[in-house]
């Protein structure tokens, strides 16, 4: 038999699944674009009969259920692909991090026909021209010497800048790793909260959210994997070792053990490694993410690593080419005799051979070091063009031989079977090989950053229609809410006249 | 449970947003290219591009310079055949003068005229080889800066400091002094052609030389039957009162007639390579331009085309904002009672 009031308990149950509906459809419209929101929905059930308990299975067996039971409420959500978005986002943030530092390296080239190497080569080479016209003139030597010296400050600054540029991501490298250990901390704690609400039965789908938003971020840092075990905690790895270990954590941190590869600099740089844990001393391993993005252009070095020491390299290289095949010529030339730098035991003005024009490489020389020597700064005159010793006297000899100037110094620029340091076997054509390589690298990383990119997006634009908020769906939503809310009052309202009839106007006979 | 695709809000506004920035970014790279006039704004837009500009630049570059080499070439060269013409007027006047010194038994006053005007033509020999450009002397060979022709006491002509045509021995027969005199005319030799190598050179295109100078020892016949030293003879001989005899004359007016003709030659091999320079010069103007426009087709940009992908890319631009504002902006919510 069927207790008076049960159908109350069935409406009522309507109702309050109907306003938990009408909340869980307000929230989600409130966060439609909170970035990182999941929508969630609410998970109903219908309620089995209640006669378990009873003494007495009722007579008919037509039973009724009891209404409506709100389960929990749910956030849609796929996995998979959060797994593959992060997988993508730690190639994706390595490659963007890369190409970003090569476009820095590129622009110091971009634009450079009047200022850069090519023109200051092509600049020195015409004032040798101009000095060949005119052996033994001060205003024609002086321009060559001051063609020498804005040559040597090219070099210079190109250097300095690409240094410049590697001191900037050993840094930034620091940087990231702290940020890497702040966000795994939060991480930390989250896991804590999130397993102790879940304790409760609910779920803690807007603490679970934000977890996904650091662990989206984490990912495009370093290449982590993760899993949840059975009882909701969660365990990050890198490389194969323990970052994050539901609420406690491993940090990395920064030792800058490793002596700069780039000879002439004795800095030291950074590895990063596990700060604390099992593995605590160890370098990290990375495969990828912006922190390996930043390492390869810190370190690399080869024609298949190509990072800014490789740069650096090659800048080197080419500036000791210069210095070393004009200082190999200008030796066998003969200098004018000056009263500027005349002979130290003597102190007439002498003819020399065996000058240098540049000063000459020595151990760890680079491009910052390249410099004109003292004996051409200290007199123009020390610019030999002569292939014979010049004589001031009664008769001068020699004073217009422009014989080793005309036919070595002006055939090196002419020249593709330079010997003396190995590679450059011709000046300007090395340095149109070494920016040949830079585009080219440039242009790969940009087209695997659009490709990276265009996966990403992909990805995230699959996990938003699964899991980001449509207002119009949520509309629809709100008006079966609603409906459904009234309906219920509705059943309350006719239980009410039902039971008014029985309670107030049955057994009024006589009265 | 999701069925076909299942749109959201927010996928269509950042898809909105990815679609316009790719727009606009293709926007401002036409706009920088019209801006900049450069076609490579990058080196990593076209790397293939950004070497060949260089290497264009590069040769741009020799060509001027190889240009300015062949000017200055031509400076020297035109100097150099005025003072060679110049010689040879002096040399042509010598010879009518020694022509009409045979014709006849001269007084005593008129070959003092001729003597005179013979001394006259040596000083002018003499001024003509020591002729400059600037301030740098032709004849010198490498020696630019003292004067390479100067006479010593007896008026001999000394050349960069040697005495072109040693004294002869005072006693033929004394073997000791001959062959004192043989030594002095080997040295000479000697240091004649050591003079010939000094030659004065400009590149005129990749290890392609020119020599612009005559060396001082060839440039009035090679000493002793050098145009100077012929005319101190004939001064000399015109000193004595002629009765040495005609053969003394002859041997002059030969000298004479040979000295044009080694000073006439100069001038032809001068005008030879006057016209290699022309040549050079017109094939590098040629080469200027072809290569200028090398550089011009790899670097600058083409206007009329930019500017119309850049109309183009504009009219995608405003129609990707009209659009995307109409369908972003709606949702149930405006329809709903």
């Amino acid at each position: 038999m069927r207790s008076t009031f049960y159908g109350f308990d069935i409406a009522k149950s309507g109702l309050f699944a109907a306003q938990k509906g009408i909340d869980v459809t307000g929230h989600n419209i409130a966060n439609a674009n909170t970035p990182g929101y999941t929508r969630q929905r609410l998970i109903q059930a219908a309620v089995d009969p209640t006669y378990y308990d009873q003494r007495f299975l009722p007579a008919d067996h037509a039973v009724v259920g009891a209404g409506v039971e709100v389960k929990y409420i749910d956030q849609i959500r796929d996995i998979f692909l959060d797994r593959q978005f992060r997988n993508e986002s730690a190639v994706y943030g390595q490659w963007a991090t890369y190409e970003s530092g090569l476009s820095r390296v590129e622009d110091l080239f971009n634009g450079t026909e009047n200022t850069g190497i090519a023109s200051g080569l092509s600049a020195f080479y015409a004032a040798l021209q101009k000095l060949s016209q005119n052996p033994g003139d001060k205003e024609f030597m002086t321009a060559a010497r001051q063609e020498a010296i804005k040559l040597t400050e090219t070099f210079g600054h190109v250097y300095d800048q690409l240094l410049e540029m590697q001191n900037d991501y050993n840094e930034q490298i620091s940087i990231t790793v702290g940020e890497l250990n702040d966000v795994a901390r939060t991480i930390s704690e989250y896991n804590a909260e999130i397993y102790r609400f879940e304790l409760t039965g609910n779920h803690a789908n807007d603490l679970r959210d934000k977890r996904n938003l650091l662990l989206d971020t984490l990912a495009g840092m370093a290449d982590i994997t993760y899993s949840e075990d059975a009882d909701g905690k969660l365990s990050v790895f890198i490389g194969g070792e323990t970052l994050i270990e539901h609420n406690t954590y491993n940090e990395l941190m920064v030792d800058p053990d490793v002596a700069n590869p780039l000879p002439g600099e004795t800095n030291m740089l950074y590895t990063v490694k596990w700060a604390t844990g099992a593995s605590a001393g160890d370098a990290v391993t990375l495969g990828g993410g912006t922190i390996a993005g930043m390492l390869k252009l810190r370190d690399g070095n080869a024609a298949d690593n190509q990072g800014i020491p490789y740069y650096v390299t090659q800048i080197n290289t080419l500036a000791k080419a210069v210095v070393e095949e004009i200082n190999a010529v200008h030796q066998q030339g003969w200098t004018y005799p000056t009263d500027e730098d005349p002979d130290p035991v003597t102190g007439d003005p002498v003819s020399k051979t065996g000058v240098n024009l540049f000063d000459p490489t020595g151990v760890d020389f680079n491009a910052s070091k390249m410099s004109v020597s003292a004996d051409v700064l200290k007199s123009v005159f020390n610019i030999a063009s002569s292939d014979k010793t010049i004589v001031l006297g009664d008769t001068d000899e020699n004073t217009g031989n422009n014989v080793n100037n005309l036919k070595k110094m002006i055939e090196l620029f002419n020249s593709d079977k330079l010997t003396l340091v190995p590679g450059v076997n011709s000046l300007q054509g090395y340095y149109r090989s070494f920016i040949a390589e830079l585009a080219v690298e440039v242009r790969h990383a940009g087209n695997m950053v659009e490709m990276k990119d265009a996966l990403v997006s992909s990805i995230d634009t699959q996990r938003t229609s699964v899991s980001g908020v449509s207002l119009d769906e949520e509309m629809t939503n709100l008006i079966q809410y609603q409906h459904s809310y009234s309906a219920a009052s509705r059943v309350i309202n006719t239980m009410d006249e039902m039971l008014d009839v029985l309670i107030n106007r049955t057994g009024m006979v006589g009265r | 449970m999701i069925t076909a695709m299942r749109v959201t809000n927010s996928m269509m506004v950042s898809t909105y947003l990815s679609d316009l920035n790719r727009n606009a970014y293709r926007l401002n790279n036409y706009q920088s290219q019209l801006a900049t006039g450069r076609r490579l704004v990058r080196l990593s837009d076209d790397p293939v591009g950004a070497i060949n500009s260089l290497r264009a630049r590069e040769k741009l570059s020799k060509i001027e310079q190889y240009q300015d080499n062949v000017e200055q070439a031509k400076s020297w060269l035109t100097q150099t055949e005025t003072a060679v013409m110049d010689l040879n007027s002096i040399a042509q006047r010598a010879y009518e003068l020694s022509v009409q010194a045979t014709g006849g038994v001269y007084s005593p006053t008129e070959k003092a005229a001729i003597q005179k005007e013979i001394d006259q033509l040596k000083q002018q020999t003499l001024s003509t080889l020591n002729a400059t450009l600037g301030d740098k002397y032709l004849f010198g060979g490498y020696n630019f800066t003292s004067e390479p022709f100067t006479t010593d006491a007896s008026g001999n002509l000394i050349y960069n400091g040697v005495q072109m045509v040693p004294d002869p021995p005072a006693d033929p027969t004394d073997p000791v002094q001959l062959a004192d005199y043989q030594a002095k005319l080997a040295a000479v030799k000697a240091f004649s052609d050591d003079q010939r190598q000094q030659t004065v050179q400009y590149e005129i295109g990749k290890s392609n030389y020119i020599t612009v100078s005559v060396p001082g020892v060839d440039v009035m016949g090679k000493s002793p039957n050098d145009l100077y030293t012929v005319l101190k003879e004939f001064s000399a001989w015109l000193s004595t009162d002629g009765t040495t005899g005609e053969t003394g004359l002859q041997n002059t007016i030969t000298k004479l007639q040979d000295c044009q003709k080694d000073i006439l030659a100069n001038a032809a091999e001068l005008g030879g390579r006057q016209n290699r320079l022309d040549l050079a010069g017109n094939r590098y103007e040629q080469d200027y331009i072809n290569y200028s426009s090398i550089r011009s087709q790899v670097e600058d940009v083409d206007q009329t085309e930019t500017i119309m992908q850049y109309m183009m890319a504009q009219a995608v631009y405003n129609a990707s904002l009209a659009v995307g504002s109409k369908v972003i902006q709606p949702s149930l919510v405006d329809f709903l009672g």
